[in-house]
């Protein structure tokens, strides 16, 4: 299950208001669910906390690692001589 | 008045990763990010080549990669000299020697465990990120 975070937990982890989360949401810059007047945030949206990178960018080195091991081995080889 | 291009040095297996996924971040940086000036070394088209061809690559797109988005080092005759103490494995001195002579702001490998990052960092002022680090600090600047 994706795990999720209040608005009042997300500003503690960033280091800002409670206010400029809510600001950010209304901005699209994090991604949040409505849920009435409360809101959710999974931590999909907050990538960047947990990763250093944003939740595309992310998705793109994942990509590129898939094959990694054999783009780095053919490499190891032919640098070896091989 | 354009900024100056950011000078970036790519490492094989970005480049060969950039050919595999269209959606991969090596893509995204060689093919989407005009504000960078991607270098290679003048030992990497020969390898890439041999590379690609052991992992049935298509050929040509791989050499119009080359010819249209990548700029090979300007120091064409590379020197080993001081390359051993930037490289855990010496067969990557030909990468560190081109470092040495293209003077880039920034090394983009998915290999950074097998070079010495901070010294690489303190002793030629390069700084070793994955494609996707790249790209996360080219979006701070906008």
């Amino acid at each position: 299950m994706t795990q999720v975070f209040t608005p009042e937990q997300v500003a503690g982890m960033l280091q800002l208001s409670k206010n400029t989360v809510y600001d950010l949401i209304d901005k699209g810059e994090i991604m949040a669910k409505r849920f009435g007047r409360i809101y959710r945030i999974p931590a999909k949206s907050l990538s960047f906390i947990f990763t250093g990178l944003d939740s595309d960018l992310l998705y793109a080195e994942k990509e590129d690692l898939k094959n990694i091991d054999a783009v780095q081995s053919a490499i190891a080889k032919i640098r070896r001589g091989k | 008045m354009t900024p100056p291009k950011i000078k970036v040095f790519v490492d094989s297996d970005v480049i060969i990763s950039s050919l595999i996924s269209n959606r991969g971040a090596a893509f995204i940086l060689l093919h989407d990010q005009p504000q960078l000036s991607l270098i290679f070394s003048a030992t990497q088209p020969e390898e890439l080549n041999r590379v690609a061809k052991r992992l049935k690559l298509n050929l040509n797109k791989l050499n119009q990669l080359i010819n249209l988005k990548l700029k090979m080092a300007k120091s064409k005759k590379l020197h080993f000299t001081g390359t051993e103490k930037l490289v855990i494995d010496p067969d990557d001195r030909h990468i560190a020697a081109g470092l040495i002579a293209s003077k880039p702001r920034f090394f983009i490998s998915y290999n950074l465990k097998h070079f010495r990052t901070e010294k690489i960092k303190t002793e030629l002022g390069v700084v070793c990120l994955t494609p996707a680090q790249l790209l996360q600090y080219l979006r701070s600047l906008n």
